[in-house]
C-alpha cells in the first residue's frame, strides 16, 4: 500500500510536500528531490530554504507565518532553484490538514510549474512598458483612447501642444480644442465613427496652448480584440497648417494668375479694340470733313453733303457696335453660367482680332459645326481661352515665312455629349518639347511669354468640367482643342441677355 | 474730277476708300482707291500716281511689301502710310526705310493735309 501511495505521490505532475503544522518539511517526493538535486526525502530546514529564490524567501516566510496562525489553505507564487541552478516560477498551494481544534498539524502542498505563464505575463507587461514608453516619446499628437474614448496613453508632444497636466488629459475629451467653426463636423464625424467602427480622419483645427488654432488632420483607428470587437482608439494629430496655408496661397495665386490673364488678354483686346474702332473713326472724320467742305461750298453740294453724312452715321454705328461688344465681354467679372453658342462666341472674338490676323498675314480657315449645341459655362471666360489659344497661335507662325500661316478653327459635337473646339496653326509646334508642360504655369517658350496663359486657360476648362490638350500636327504646327460637356441650357434667358448690346446697337434704327 | 495730281488710296477698308477719295477731290487731288496691293499693280494707274496713300497691314501684300515691290520695279513714288495700329516703333521704322510720312488712323484734314504738301506740294 506505501509502496503504491509512493508511486502515486511520486507520480503527480507536481512537487509534493508535506510540512508540519509549524512549516518544517517533513516530506518531498522524488520529483522535487530530483528538480532541486537532494538526495533526501526529508532535508534539514537550511536545506530546503536554499532552493528558494532568496529574494523569494521573505515572502515565502511571510506566508508561512500567516498560515500557522490562520490554519487556512494557502498558494503564493516563488521562484524555486533546479539543480542546475536555474530558477523557475512556481505556484505553490497548501492546505491544512486540522487537529479536533481545527489547528493544522500538518500541511500538504503542491507546486506547479508556471514559468511559462509567468514568461508571458512578464513578456506582455514589458510591451505594454514598451508600448507606453513609444505613444509618450512619438514623434507627433498621439493619444490612445479606451472604448469609451477616455483617453489612456497620450504622446509628450501633446501634452506640450495643448499644454495640459497628465491629469488633466485623463479626462480630456478632444472637442474643447476644436476650433468652434468645426465643432460640429467633429462632432458628426466622431459620432459615426465610435458607433460604426469605420475609421476616423477629419480636418479642422485645434487650439495650441498659447490659442493659436492650427490646422491638423486627426485619424483615428479603432483597436479590435478577439472577436472583433472595438477596444480602443488610437488617433494621430498631423499639423497639415503649413501646407493648409499653401493651399490657400495656392488659390489665392491661381486667382490671381487668372486676374493678371485678364488684364493680359484686356491689354491685347484693347489694342484689337483700338484697331476695329480706328477704321470706322477715319471714316466719320473724313466724311465730316468733306461734308463740310460741300456745305461751305458756293452753292452748297447738299446732295453730296447728305451722303457723307449717312456714311458718317454708318460708320459711327459701326464704331458704336465695336464697344457694344466689348462692353458685353467685360461688363461682368464673376463666373456666370449661361447657355453659350460656342460658334458666335469664337466668331465674335476672331472679328475683335482681325487687326491682328490682318497685321500677321494669318488666313483662317473655318470648320465651325452650324449644328452645334449651346453649353452651359461663362461666356467670357470661354472666350478668354479661345483668345489666348489664338494668341498662341499667332505667336507661333509669327517667324514662319517659308509656307501659309494659317489658323484651323473648328468646333464639332464630339462623340457622347460632348462639343470640341480646336484651334490649329502652321507654326513651329512644340518644338521637341513635352506637351504636358505647357499647361505648367510660368512654363514658356516664348522669349517674351509670362508662361501662364495655357495653365490659366486650363484650369478655366477645368472648372467647365472639360479638358484642354494639345497635339503635334501631321504637317507643320500644333493643334489646341477642348472639349466641353454639354449640358442642358436653362430656358436661354442668358443667352439672350448676354447678347443685348450687340443686339441693340444692329437693332438701332437706320439713317 | 479734278484735274491735280493723282493720290491713289491702298486700303482694304472700305470706310477709307470710300470717304478719302471724296476729301481728297476736295482738296484739289485726284484720287483712285484700290482695295489691295495687287490691285494696285495691276492698274493702270501705277505709273501716273503723284502720292501713294497706303495701308500698312492688309490680306495679301502688305503696305510695306508693296513698297519694296515698287522699290524693286523702280518706281519712285512717295508713300504715306495709314495704319490702324499706334505704333511709334512701326512708324519710325516705315519713316527709317523711307516713307515720306505715316498717319495714325483716325487722322484729320490738317494731317493729311501737311504730309501731301509736303511730298507733291499744293494740289
Amino acid at each position: 500500500v506505501v509502496d503504491a501511495l509512493t508511486r502515486v505521490v511520486d507520480g503527480l505532475p507536481g512537487l509534493v510536500w508535506v510540512a508540519r503544522g509549524d512549516g518544517r518539511i517533513e516530506f518531498l517526493n522524488r520529483r522535487w528531490r530530483e528538480y532541486a538535486g537532494l538526495d533526501t526525502d526529508a532535508p534539514s530546514q537550511a536545506a530546503f530554504a536554499a532552493s528558494i529564490h532568496p529574494d523569494d524567501r521573505s515572502r515565502w516566510d511571510e506566508r508561512w507565518r500567516d498560515a500557522t496562525a490562520t490554519n487556512d489553505p494557502w498558494e503564493l507564487e516563488v521562484r524555486l532553484r533546479r539543480v542546475d541552478g536555474v530558477h523557475l516560477w512556481f505556484l505553490c498551494r497548501a492546505s491544512p490538514l486540522a487537529d479536533a481544534d481545527g489547528r493544522a498539524v500538518r500541511w500538504c502542498g503542491i507546486n506547479t510549474e508556471i514559468d511559462d505563464r509567468h514568461r508571458t505575463e512578464y513578456q506582455l507587461r514589458t510591451k505594454e512598458s514598451h508600448f507606453a514608453a513609444w505613444v509618450e516619446s512619438f514623434p507627433g499628437l498621439m493619444v490612445t483612447m479606451d472604448r469609451s474614448g477616455t483617453v489612456e496613453l497620450f504622446s509628450r508632444e501633446l501634452l506640450e501642444y495643448f499644454g495640459r497636466t497628465r491629469e488633466e488629459l485623463r479626462n480630456w475629451s478632444i472637442t474643447d480644442v476644436v476650433h468652434p467653426d468645426d465643432l460640429e463636423r467633429v462632432v458628426t464625424a466622431f459620432t459615426q465613427s465610435v458607433t460604426t467602427g469605420t475609421p476616423y480622419s477629419i480636418e479642422h483645427r485645434c487650439r495650441r496652448a498659447d490659442g493659436v488654432y492650427r490646422w491638423f488632420q486627426v485619424r483615428a483607428l479603432a483597436a479590435r480584440g478577439d472577436r472583433e470587437e472595438i477596444t480602443g482608439w488610437y488617433v494621430v494629430l498631423s499639423d497639415i497648417d503649413e501646407v493648409k496655408r499653401a493651399e490657400d496661397a495656392l488659390h489665392r495665386a491661381r486667382s490671381e494668375l487668372a486676374q493678371v490673364s485678364r488684364a493680359t488678354s484686356l491689354s491685347m483686346l484693347t489694342a484689337s479694340v483700338a484697331h476695329e474702332v480706328s477704321q470706322p473713326l477715319s471714316g466719320i472724320l473724313t466724311n465730316a470733313t468733306t461734308c463740310m467742305r460741300y456745305l461751305d461750298a458756293e452753292p452748297p453740294n447738299v446732295d453730296a453733303a447728305r451722303e457723307t453724312t449717312r456714311r458718317t452715321i454708318r460708320d459711327g454705328n459701326r464704331a458704336a457696335q465695336v464697344i457694344a461688344r466689348l462692353r458685353a465681354m467685360f461688363s461682368r467679372s464673376e463666373f456666370t453660367l449661361e447657355a453659350v453658342d460656342l460658334n458666335e462666341a469664337i466668331r465674335e472674338l476672331v472679328a475683335l482680332s482681325q487687326g491682328d490676323l490682318q497685321r500677321d498675314r494669318v488666313s483662317v480657315r473655318w470648320a465651325l459645326d452650324e449644328s452645334l449645341p449651346p453649353i452651359t459655362g461663362d461666356r467670357v471666360q470661354l472666350q478668354q481661352v479661345v483668345l489666348n489659344l489664338l494668341r498662341n497661335a499667332l505667336d507661333a507662325m509669327a517667324g514662319v515665312d517659308e509656307r501659309r500661316r494659317q489658323l484651323v478653327i473648328g468646333t464639332a459635337r464630339d462623340a457622347s455629349d460632348r462639343v470640341r473646339v480646336s484651334i490649329g496653326d502652321t507654326g513651329v509646334g512644340f518644338d521637341g518639347q513635352p506637351p504636358e508642360r505647357l499647361f505648367d504655369a510660368f512654363y514658356t517658350t516664348k522669349p517674351d511669354g509670362m508662361g501662364i496663359g495655357l495653365s490659366v486657360s486650363a484650369s478655366i476648362i477645368e472648372r467647365h468640367h472639360g479638358r484642354l490638350s494639345a497635339m503635334p500636327n501631321d504637317g507643320p504646327g500644333a493643334t489646341f482643342s477642348f472639349w466641353l460637356p454639354v449640358r442642358p441650357a436653362r430656358d436661354g434667358a442668358g443667352a439672350a441677355a448676354l447678347d443685348l448690346p450687340t443686339l441693340a446697337a444692329e437693332r438701332a434704327p437706320s439713317p | 474730277m479734278s484735274g491735280g495730281s493723282l493720290v491713289s488710296i491702298v486700303d482694304d477698308d472700305e470706310c477709307i476708300r470710300e470717304s478719302l477719295p471724296d476729301l481728297l477731290r476736295e482738296l484739289g487731288y485726284s484720287s483712285r482707291a484700290f482695295s489691295s496691293a495687287e490691285e494696285f499693280l495691276a492698274s493702270d494707274t501705277v505709273q501716273g500716281t503723284a502720292c501713294l496713300i497706303l495701308d500698312v497691314a492688309m490680306p495679301g501684300m502688305t503696305g510695306p511689301e508693296l513698297q519694296r515691290e515698287l522699290r524693286r520695279r523702280r518706281i519712285e513714288v512717295p508713300i504715306v502710310f495709314i495704319t490702324a495700329h499706334q505704333d511709334e516703333t512701326l512708324r519710325s521704322r516705315l519713316l527709317a526705310e523711307g516713307a515720306a510720312e505715316c498717319l495714325f488712323k483716325p487722322f484729320s484734314e490738317r494731317a493729311l493735309l501737311d504730309a501731301l504738301r509736303s511730298t507733291v506740294g499744293a494740289a
